[in-house]
């Protein structure tokens, strides 16, 4: 779907924070753009800031007057249209972007998908948050090591020796997952010791252990939240829609997906158990990637079965979900 | 919406899917349950290196990839000899069950079984329906 409507600005005070840039200030609130464009905002940015005489030098609390995209600001009112997120979720911009470039048809794949993708999300969820959990230990171990080479109880190789090892197991042991908390930075480089005058020589770690606390913490919230959603997705659906027919059609294509999704789960489980080998990273994913996509192609061919042999059977009345999902 | 008599295919599509979701609720409620009990028992014995990866050690430790963890535990209960040649070996202690817990372990695991083969069933009568109205 496209508009052509041309876009109206605001003009806004805005007040710098920590660890923030023009650059991503910009890119906060026009989404991602060219360089050329990003050096037009920026110019207007200098022309209208007078006191910024060097971009890359802004300090928190520092107001900014610029011109942000209007609609990006209010809430519009039609139902589909996704909502509005804050300004300073940035992973959220092109999510935001793909649905309202997205074609209705695109929008309804969206939403039977969603009750899947949250299923697997929550057993995902549980996985990020037992690995960071399970491995914070050995950055408190990291940080005992440098206290102790410090005091005088290990020597230099041993030290090196020992951190070489920590940055190895966490490694392996936390996989893609590292990339969550350091994105494209290497472990050894987050987890350097800081020479900082002023900074604590393992304040680099002791933040890492914060940030693997925080994401444990976020990921058995999420694991839950998401199990609820998923979930209340159908129900919702199935409450939202006054026809009958629709509502049969989505609780047909939501058991479906469950029991497709369940029985790979089940077949899955039994493999496992059966050839008692253990499971690593790979075969997790492919688990999880398996059972959304069976959950899903399980949901079209049950759909489509009952749209030839059933149609006429009334099972949401029959079944009492009907009732059980009603405003 | 008026009631009629179903067709045949739906019928059976629909039994199906009736016994797979009553076998699914039956295993996890069996499996939560069982995972209670043998994780106070066994954990301490077998949840660790080698036996278990570290990733493994990681996902299995709550619901409800714990459950993996459980039938992996009644897997070595009811057939040792094949979990100890390939999971848990140079295992040689005596695990802490009785014979209660064996028995219960063999049905789990038969309605484990049962549940994913009638899941395969209702995969394949679905799809078969698909085929042959589209293919054939």
């Amino acid at each position: 779907m496209t508009t052509s409507k041309p876009t109206a600005y605001d003009t806004i005070l805005y007040r710098v924070r920590t660890a923030d840039s023009l650059g991503r200030i910009i890119q906060n609130y026009h989404g991602p753009i060219t360089k050329q464009q990003q050096d037009t905002i920026l110019s207007r940015i200098l022309a209208d800031n007078p006191d910024i005489k060097n971009p890359d030098r802004i300090f928190p609390n520092q107001l900014i007057k610029m011109s942000v995209p209007q609609r990006y600001c209010s809430a519009t009112t039609h139902p589909d249209t996704a909502p509005v997120l804050s300004t300073d979720q940035l992973a959220y911009q092109p999510l935001r972007r793909q649905w309202q470039q997205a074609a209705p048809q695109e929008r309804a794949w969206l939403s039977t998908l969603t009750p899947i993708m949250l299923g697997t999300g929550s057993a995902s969820m549980t996985m990020v948050n037992r690995t960071f959990l399970a491995n914070t230990p050995l950055l408190n171990e990291m940080v005992h090591n440098y206290e102790a080479y410090k005091a005088g109880e290990l020597s230099k190789g041993q030290y090196d020796y020992r951190r070489y090892k920590i940055l190895g197991k966490l490694k392996t042991k936390l996989g893609p997952l590292a990339r969550i908390l350091n994105t494209t930075r290497l472990q050894n480089e987050v987890l350097r010791i800081s020479r900082t005058k002023g900074r604590a020589p393992t304040q680099n770690i002791t933040r890492q252990i914060g940030r693997m606390g925080r994401a444990a913490k976020y990921a058995s919230r999420g694991g839950v939240v998401l199990s609820t959603v998923g979930l209340g997705v159908a129900c919702n659906d199935i409450a939202n829609t006054g026809d009958i027919n629709k509502k049969n059609a989505i609780l047909v294509e939501s058991v479906g997906s469950i029991v497709g999704g369940t029985a790979f789960g089940f077949v899955s489980g039994m493999a496992i158990v059966a050839m008692a080998t253990p499971v690593g990273w790979v075969a997790s994913l492919v688990i999880g990637v398996g059972s959304a996509v069976a959950g899903y192609v399980a949901g079209k061919g049950f759909s489509n079965l009952y749209d030839t042999y059933g149609r006429k059977i009334d099972i949401a009345s029959a079944t009492g979900v009907a009732s059980l999902c009603s405003r | 919406m008026q009631q009629v008599e179903p067709h045949i295919i739906w019928t059976i599509a629909w039994s199906l899917t009736v016994v797979e979701l009553v076998l699914v609720f039956i295993s996890i409620i069996f499996a939560t349950v069982m995972h209670n009990i043998l994780y106070r028992r066994l954990d301490s014995i077998l949840f660790r290196e080698p036996w278990f990866s570290s990733a493994e050690l990681a996902f299995y430790s709550s619901w409800p990839l714990s459950l993996v963890k459980a039938g992996t535990y009644m897997f070595l209960i009811v057939y040792p000899a094949r979990s100890r040649r390939k999971r848990f070996t140079n295992l040689n202690k005596d695990l802490p069950i009785d014979e209660n817990i064996r028995v219960a372990s063999k049905i789990y695991l038969y309605t484990h079984l049962l549940t994913a083969i009638v899941g395969v069933s209702w995969v394949l009568f679905v799809f078969g329906v698909y085929a042959v109205d589209n293919w054939f």
